[in-house]
């Protein structure tokens, strides 16, 4: 099935899996309600389910499947579909759940679900659909004079506003005027990477809604504020690489035909911000993120949100973008639910398949040699330039939690190994096109507007080893060098070292502390 | 003599040359002309590894890029068609789909010569190929070849490189048989032969060359080919090179650089070439 059959209607078999689909969220999502006060799937005794080395084969086959099928001539077209995606991703959650059930029992197979589907993947796939939809309602026109100073100032505001409407709402937003801007000029390529560098990716540090690791993190415990800790990090890193882009197009510049500059000057247009009503509503979405917890009191009252009314609240303001956003505006942005779809056909299964490694991480995350802050931002980041880096901070996470004292206090994590995961899956899903959603997006708008963009290869080679490396290597060096003996992670050291080297997070997961 | 002659309708900046050169060639010998542009849609959909949330933009990516190539060959189309029906050359064209290599072997072999751009081969502004698609092309089955550079230019002086080995030795008969352009001048070089090896060798083809019409002069040039011939054929200032095809792997090109030939194709000089 290709995308024209898409438009035309999923059919009956894909109208039944939506109502299986619906019936048992319906039923997580009240499993989840009733065992408020039970532990979740992280709590309690850590140990790694027995034949682990099968049980993890799902959520490798399918993060594979994600790579590789795509690619296969023979499986190509049908991976286009989402109902298709959806087949491969449920079948590996399947999977998964099988291995529980003949591993541990079907005892666990409901709070694993409830884990994965209520506590992980309906809050991060509502947002996520927030962010797309009410950041789709914002267009943004216009064509400046294409000076360096003009392309740094637009990536220097992208990386500003990335962190609050999401590094796909603010690459979406801003990639279509800043290519008219450039549109003149014959050398644009570098600016549309470095656009992905830190738009796309980096300038979503600040705020758990920049980027969807850090959500995750939210919902495993970070605070909501906690990641403004990293603005020193985020600042240094693009201010590097604005200086470093400012310097190439000034080159590049140069470079441009005296009748091709004169075009620019004379075919400009000023920017125009239509569906600016949606910033309001994207205020909101950080405002519920921000403050609307069930399992803490409402920010200034004694009111404890019910669970999933920040879910609730976020579709109402989905609903709202809709209703008032003019006319015509997500049309010229290109919207169209594909991107998100899709998200939310794979991550389903992201979410269930995942449970097995991360049972396997909690017992043998200190086997695997990680100490330092710096392994484990080179560590997250690698795999995060070729793997989706929202399951890799995940896994990461996971990693530096085994290092805690047993049984697992699950609101305290070294600070240090935080900030190395944090920004390596940030910042390093820009060093391919396939690190981060929004990069593939950014580089197709480019291409239908004529920008001929690198290679995969290209791409890596030329700009982000060139560029991004020494950059990385810089923050490595001032801000990730220390920690890191195995010591470290021995319950003993961490309890020494609990006040300097440690954090206390938010509680959203947490029952012992719970004031109900 | 020349009845038949191919031209790829790339969609390269190297086009119009081609297909003028091929137009010049076809009014010389009166031949005709087929124009062939080819659409490998597999590799031009292929927009390469797609991340989670891309499927939608790797789609539409595709699509678009296969409309531009689409839009592309039929303005390469008309171009081909109005340069042919201006100059009263007959031709025809063939709109392929499908794997270039394939598809040329197969026309080549009802064709007696092909004349392509030094780089690119079907890209219509859409896919990037490797610079050595015609060493390719020769490997392939298809020659003798005429690689064309962007500007066109009348053929007048020729420069013929010659080293004494079968791909040479090939360039040079097919290129003395075919007798492409009238009055041409001709010059036969070789590199780094010690003088006893030299005389003899440029005596042999000199006198071949002769037996077909040519008056060469030959000249044994010191050093070797990899810089000697592209220095060479731009202080003598010749219109085109002959020569046999060869190429290094990327590996032995770290070590030992780039062919005479990849040189000369590096800096735009027309070349006919064989195997």
């Amino acid at each position: 099935m290709n995308h024209q059959e898409d438009r035309k209607g999923m059919g009956p078999i894909g109208w039944l899996f939506t109502l299986i689909g619906a019936v048992l969220i319906g039923y997580l999502v009240y499993y989840n309600i009733a065992h408020l006060h039970d532990s979740h799937g992280g709590h309690g005794e850590a140990h790694a389910p027995p034949l682990w080395g099968l049980g993890v084969l799902p959520f490798v086959a399918l993060l594979g499947s994600i790579a590789i099928l795509p690619l296969l001539p023979a499986t190509h077209h049908w991976w286009e579909s989402n109902l298709n995606r959806l087949i491969i991703a449920l079948i590996c959650a399947v999977l998964a759940l099988v291995y529980y059930f003949l591993a541990e029992g079907p005892e666990v197979l409901l709070p694993k679900l409830n884990h994965a589907v209520p506590a992980e993947y309906i809050p991060f796939i509502v947002l996520l659909f927030s962010l797309y939809v009410i950041s789709g309602g914002i267009n943004l026109k216009g064509d400046l004079a294409a000076r360096p100073l003009t392309n740094t100032a637009f990536l220097a505001i992208g990386a500003a506003i990335a962190s609050f409407i999401g590094t796909t709402g603010a690459s979406m937003l801003l990639i279509r005027p800043l290519l008219q801007t450039n549109s003149e000029r014959k050398h644009v390529v570098h600016t549309v990477v470095f656009f992905i560098f830190l738009v796309s990716n980096i300038g979503g540090t600040l705020l758990p809604i920049g980027d969807p690791p850090l959500f995750l993190g939210y919902l495993r415990g970070v605070a909501f504020f906690w990641t403004f800790n990293l603005w020193l990090q985020w600042a240094i890193c693009c201010v590097i690489l604005l200086v470093m882009y400012y310097i190439l197009d000034t080159i590049a510049y140069r470079r441009e035909g005296v009748f091709d500059l004169q075009k620019d000057d004379t075919q400009k247009q000023p920017l125009r911000l239509r569906g600016w009503i949606n910033i309001l509503w994207l205020a909101g979405i950080v405002g519920c993120v921000a403050t609307v917890n069930h399992e803490s009191k409402l920010w200034g009252t004694d009111w404890t949100p019910f669970p999933f009314l920040r879910e609730i609240l976020m579709f109402a303001l989905v609903g709202l973008s809709l209703i008032t956003t003019p006319k015509g505006v997500r049309e010229d942005n290109g919207f169209n639910y594909a991107a998100i779809l899709e998200v939310a056909a794979l991550f389903i299964g992201i979410f269930i398949a995942m449970q097995v490694p991360i049972d396997v991480l909690r017992v043998y995350g200190p086997d695997l040699g990680l100490t330092a802050p710096w392994h484990f931002f080179w560590a997250t980041g690698t795999l995060s330039s070729v793997l989706d880096n929202a399951p890799t901070y995940v896994v990461f996470f996971e990693t530096a939690h085994s290092f805690e004292p047993q049984p697992i206090p699950t609101t305290i994590i070294r600070e240090d190994l935080l900030i190395g995961i944090s920004l390596g899956a940030v910042f390093m899903g820009a060093m391919t096109y396939i690190g981060n959603g929004p990069n593939f997006m950014v580089k197709a708008i480019a291409e239908q507007s004529g920008v001929r963009m690198p290679s995969f290869f290209g791409f890596v080679f030329k700009y982000s080893i060139p560029f991004l490396v020494p950059v990385f290597i810089v923050i490595t060096i001032i801000f990730l060098r220390g920690g890191g003996t195995p010591a470290d992670a021995a319950p003993d050291a961490m309890m020494d070292h609990a006040e300097p080297h440690t954090t206390q997070l938010e509680t959203p997961q947490s029952v012992d502390d719970h004031d109900h | 003599m020349l009845k038949r002659i191919l031209v790829a309708l790339s969609g390269t900046p190297f086009t119009p040359s081609a297909v003028a050169r091929a137009v010049e060639l076809a009014q010389v010998h009166d031949a005709s002309i087929t124009g062939v542009t080819i659409v490998d849609t597999e590799r031009i959909g292929d927009v390469g590894p797609v991340p989670i949330g891309g499927g939608a933009a790797a789609h539409s990516l595709a699509e678009h890029r296969l409309n531009i190539t689409r839009e592309h060959v039929e303005q390469e189309i008309a171009n081909f068609e109005k340069a042919c029906s201006n100059a009263g050359v007959p031709f025809a064209v063939f709109k392929e789909d499908g794997d270039a290599f394939d598809k040329l072997l197969e026309l080549w072999r009802y064709h007696d010569i092909t004349i392509i751009g030094l780089r690119g081969l079907f890209e219509y502004g859409v896919v990037h190929n490797p610079d050595d698609q015609v060493i390719r092309l020769i490997k392939h089955g298809v020659r003798p070849i005429i690689a064309v550079s962007q500007e066109h230019k009348p053929i007048k002086r020729v420069l013929i490189a010659y080293n004494g080995n079968a791909e040479s030795a090939m360039a040079i008969k097919r290129f003395a048989q075919y007798q492409l352009w009238p009055d041409l001048e001709l010059k036969l070089v070789c590199f780094d032969f010690p003088e006893e090896k030299s005389t003899p060798l440029l005596a042999d083809a000199t006198t071949y060359l002769r037996a077909h019409g040519g008056d060469p002069t030959a000249e044994s040039l010191p050093g070797y080919p990899e810089e000697g011939l592209l220095k060479h054929a731009r202080s003598w200032d010749a219109d085109l090179v002959v020569m046999g095809a060869t190429s290094r792997g990327k590996i032995l090109k770290l070590f030992k650089g780039t062919t005479a030939l990849e040189a000369l194709m590096h800096a735009g000089i027309p070349l006919f070439l064989s195997q």
